[in-house]
């Protein structure tokens, strides 16, 4: 399988990855080693209905909410984020550059 | 087999007044205390006064829950409430979590003791236990030798004898794997039994929730515990299995595929294994040939459905909500991600995404994951038709027994062939089990090898009766 040095890039941006120029070919190696070994899986022809989801039955539950004010959730819920004001978490804008 | 206590044992001594809870958790912190700092099993350990105050509450009330006070490890992947969990990775260092796993809650509600948090591959992203931020897991039968992954800490610290038995998880032969390199039993259960709330997700349609202990009897006690459908997992329903109460293999039907004992599999580890074949003909099971005929598509299957799940599941460590955040001089939110991600995310953690990027991507979805889907269809369908002429499949866990610390580290592809054997459970959903078989010889050391019984899905409690049946009737 040609894979090339650009596309090892191409993915990494899609991945949201910087990767190193050093890092390049032996992530271009890898990754054609495991697509090659996966590749018989393009030959793959199988025929008929598929049920993806056989065995399980996804029903959705009801939200329901703890016993904690909403309140203490939402300083518990912001306490995580590396940087946050009193009511919201804070990123950075997309359109800064 | 060695004398170790089971749980149901040490319960008996600890309500009899033979031993108190703080002679039992003695012995444990005293190994610890010897081996710990050589093996690297645990990326968080309780410090002994935590663990001294705990005894002292529980003291007065042993109950009769089996688990009470019997020293635990859990899988770091798995998180604990105002206990750091880190899931074996750099970005997650500075979390700890606001709220427990169901399978916590569970065992809390009935006394467990913990004594740590095991080291991992990173969010099990590993065969080895090398892929963790926190340091090779060593293992502690042959310390130049990997545990096996991802859930190596935990067997290690059952092997160890740091606890007295460790909760894993296994996405492709994460639990079963590391049991087989480190000599004790790695249960899996079927997809579904046991609630994946507050396990960070891998590959989630695959991922299970499973238990390293000494015995198959002390496997089933945990798992008892923690199982269950729960609410908040929507994947969790009742089995309606019936169950046969076993006490022979007598007249039970065994089923062993030949395509798990061709090429790639060591001589030595294969002479084990038909051994343990031979030990479950000689107590009157069948031994049946059987054939997948998909199991040449097993492994592709499985990395491409896997690589899929995690790239989706590794987005949300982004740098925005929790976990690490490397924001200095960055130009935008684009580049505050990949920063981040770039900075605190591990090379196997990073590969797995750009293969799960590209498998996803457009213009090779239909041929990668599309057919992964419909091949995982045959599969399961190879496995049904397999189960009706018989009750169990096995084979080997691993193709080869331990291998030497960085051995195959530099190339994946190599690591990702030691799940050859493994990872049919896990497309499939079914439960599977390693056992310890006996042992091969490489370099001086004296290597466990591990023996796999694989049931139909539900079948779990049949399976823990077979397994656990072989196991005490195994000499060596």
């Amino acid at each position: 399988m040609d894979f090339t040095t650009e596309d090892v890039q191409h993915l990494a941006d899609l991945s949201k990855l910087y990767i190193t120029e050093e890092e390049l070919e032996k992530y271009r190696d890898d990754i054609c080693d495991i697509l090659n070994h996966i590749d018989v899986l393009r030959d793959v022809d199988i025929e008929g209905d598929f049920e993806f989801s056989d065995t399980h039955t996804n029903i959705a539950s009801d939200d329901v909410p703890d016993n904690k004010s909403d309140e203490e959730t939402r300083t518990t819920f912001l306490g995580y984020a590396p940087e946050h004001g009193d009511e919201y978490i804070e990123a950075i804008s997309p359109m800064k550059d | 087999m060695e004398n170790i206590k089971s749980i149901k044992d040490l319960h008996d001594d600890l309500v009899a007044k033979k031993i108190s809870l703080k002679e039992l958790a003695d012995f444990y912190l005293s190994r610890i205390d010897k081996m710990e700092t050589d093996v690297n099993s645990f990326i968080y350990t309780r410090s002994r006064d935590d663990i001294y105050e705990e005894i002292k509450e529980k003291e007065n009330q042993i109950g009769d829950s089996f688990l009470y006070g019997i020293p635990a490890g859990v899988k770091d992947i798995i998180v604990t409430k105002g206990i750091k969990s880190t899931g074996g990775s750099r970005i997650l260092d500075n979390y700890t979590p606001p709220y427990n796993a169901t399978v916590i809650d569970k065992l809390e509600r009935v006394g467990y003791l913990l004594f740590g948090k095991n080291n991992c591959d990173e969010f099990a992203m590993g065969s080895s236990n090398e892929n963790s931020a926190y340091g090779v897991c060593k293992n502690p039968i042959s310390l130049d030798r990997v545990p096996g992954g991802s859930s190596g800490g935990s067997a290690a610290a059952v092997s160890a004898g740091f606890v007295q038995y460790s909760l894993g998880t296994d996405t492709g032969g994460s639990v079963r794997t590391p049991a087989s390199f480190c000599g004790v039993v790695g249960f899996k259960p079927s997809y579904g039994r046991v609630s994946r709330y507050g396990l960070m997700a891998m590959g989630s349609s695959l991922d299970q929730i499973g238990v390293l202990a000494n015995s198959v009897d002390d496997a089933r006690t945990v798992f008892d515990e923690i199982q269950g459908v729960d609410r908040k997992d929507a994947t969790t329903r009742s089995f309606e299995n019936k169950y046969l109460g076993r006490d022979s293999v007598k007249g039970v039907r065994i089923g062993v595929p030949k395509d798990y004992f061709q090429e790639g599999l060591d001589g030595d580890v294969k002479a084990v294994i038909l051994k343990a074949i031979e030990t479950l003909q000689d107590m009157g099971a069948d031994i049946v040939d059987i054939e997948i005929p998909s199991f040449k598509y097993v492994l592709p299957v499985y990395y491409v459905i896997m690589f899929a799940e995690v790239s989706s599941n590794m987005s949300r460590y982004d740098g925005i909500r929790y976990g690490l955040s490397l924001r200095d001089d960055v130009r935008n939110i684009e580049d505050l991600y990949k920063k981040t991600r770039t900075e605190y995310l591990g090379n196997e953690v990073k590969r797995r995404i750009m293969l799960g990027s590209y498998v996803l991507s457009k213009g090779y979805f239909d041929e990668y994951y599309g057919k992964a889907q419909k091949a995982r269809f045959a599969i399961k369908n190879d496995f049904k038709k397999a189960f009706e002429k018989v009750d169990f499949i096995v084979g080997p866990t691993t193709p080869t027994p331990a291998f030497k610390i960085g051995e195959k580290s530099d190339d994946p592809l190599q690591m990702y062939l030691t799940d050859i054997y493994t990872v049919s459970a896990n497309l499939v959903g079914a439960p599977a089990i390693s056992v310890p078989a006996g042992f091969v010889e490489r370099d001086g050391d004296r290597l466990p090898v591990g023996f796999q019984m694989m049931a139909n899905i539900g079948e779990d409690y049949n399976l823990l009766d077979a397994s656990s049946i072989l196991h005490k009737n195994l000499s060596f």
